[in-house]
């Protein structure tokens, strides 16, 4: 397995490379997540994946902080972080970097998904709990989207 | 005497006197415009890139690419309005321009407002 996942919570991860303890490579999938155990297979399937880094994080600042100074190829939104829906998370997002490919968890059908997400250029919906299969799927998907490649 | 360059996007088959794109993600081409002394200095018309969902940086890096320091567009989500913010290209929102010609004399005249949030589509723009 050529992947690790690192979890972190909000502030730690901050307070982590500042003190110079965690390095992160280039290629990182940020998970913004609260709830890490039901996500496992997905989170696991994607870190399973040789040349990525899983980075977990529980909290809308942290995913803006992830986005702002580890520049991730990925970052994959729950459907609700805290007070936010995954769609305003990544709304917060892009002003810090429009650039980071986003995915989302999502119950919406895909007209509403549509409407909501319009213009926000998501790379793709995901079910709220995602599988195996759909990490698959996501890194095919990233991959045909040169988001594979280190900035 | 400094030169802007200027991307419209366009409906077939570009230039001056074509009709402003609705889109700029789904415009048919681009023209460029380069202003100079408030005048226009020469136009090039170029294909828009083909991009898929999730790929709406790839027209924000072409226009980069070729050096475009101005956008007008009528439309645009947030991502490429931020992505064009933060690879230097100022947008401007076309207004009631009708052709690039009118829109690129518009911009030259100052009478084009910066394209904010609240002119994004769909939900970027809530």
């Amino acid at each position: 397995m050529g992947a690790s996942i690192v979890q972190q919570t909000g502030l730690l991860l901050r307070q982590d490379r500042l003190n110079g303890g965690t390095v992160l490579p280039q290629r990182t999938i940020l998970v913004v997540t609260t709830r890490p155990g039901s996500l496992e297979p997905f989170i696991t399937a994607l870190g399973q994946e040789p040349g990525w880094d899983v980075v977990l994080v529980d909290s809308a600042q942290a995913g803006i902080d992830g986005v702002r100074c580890e520049t991730p190829a990925l970052v994959v939104v729950d459907q609700k972080v805290g007070t936010l829906s995954g769609l305003d998370v990544i709304r917060r997002l892009l002003p810090v970097n429009a650039f980071v490919h986003t995915a989302v968890l999502s119950g919406l059908d895909d007209a509403a998904f549509h409407e909501q997400g319009e213009g926000l250029g998501i790379l793709a919906k995901l079910p709220v709990t995602p599988g195996e299969e759909d990490a698959r799927g996501l890194l095919a998907r990233l991959r045909q989207m040169g988001g594979d490649q280190s900035y | 005497m400094d030169t802007i360059l200027i991307a419209i996007p366009s409906e077939n088959p570009g230039g001056l006197d074509a009709g402003l794109g609705a889109h700029f993600g789904h415009c048919d081409l681009y023209t460029l415009v380069a202003v100079a002394g408030g005048a226009v200095r020469d136009v090039q018309v170029v294909p828009n890139v083909p991009h898929q969902q999730g790929g709406c940086m790839a027209p924000v890096q072409y226009l980069a690419g070729k050096g475009v320091q101005q956008m007008i567009a009528g439309g645009m989500g947030l991502r490429p309005l931020m992505g064009f913010n933060q690879v230097g290209i100022q947008v401007l929102h076309g207004g009631d321009a009708r052709t690039v010609g009118e829109a690129v004399q518009a911009a030259i005249e100052g009478r084009l407002v910066q394209f904010q949030q609240m002119h994004t589509c769909g939900g970027g723009g809530q």
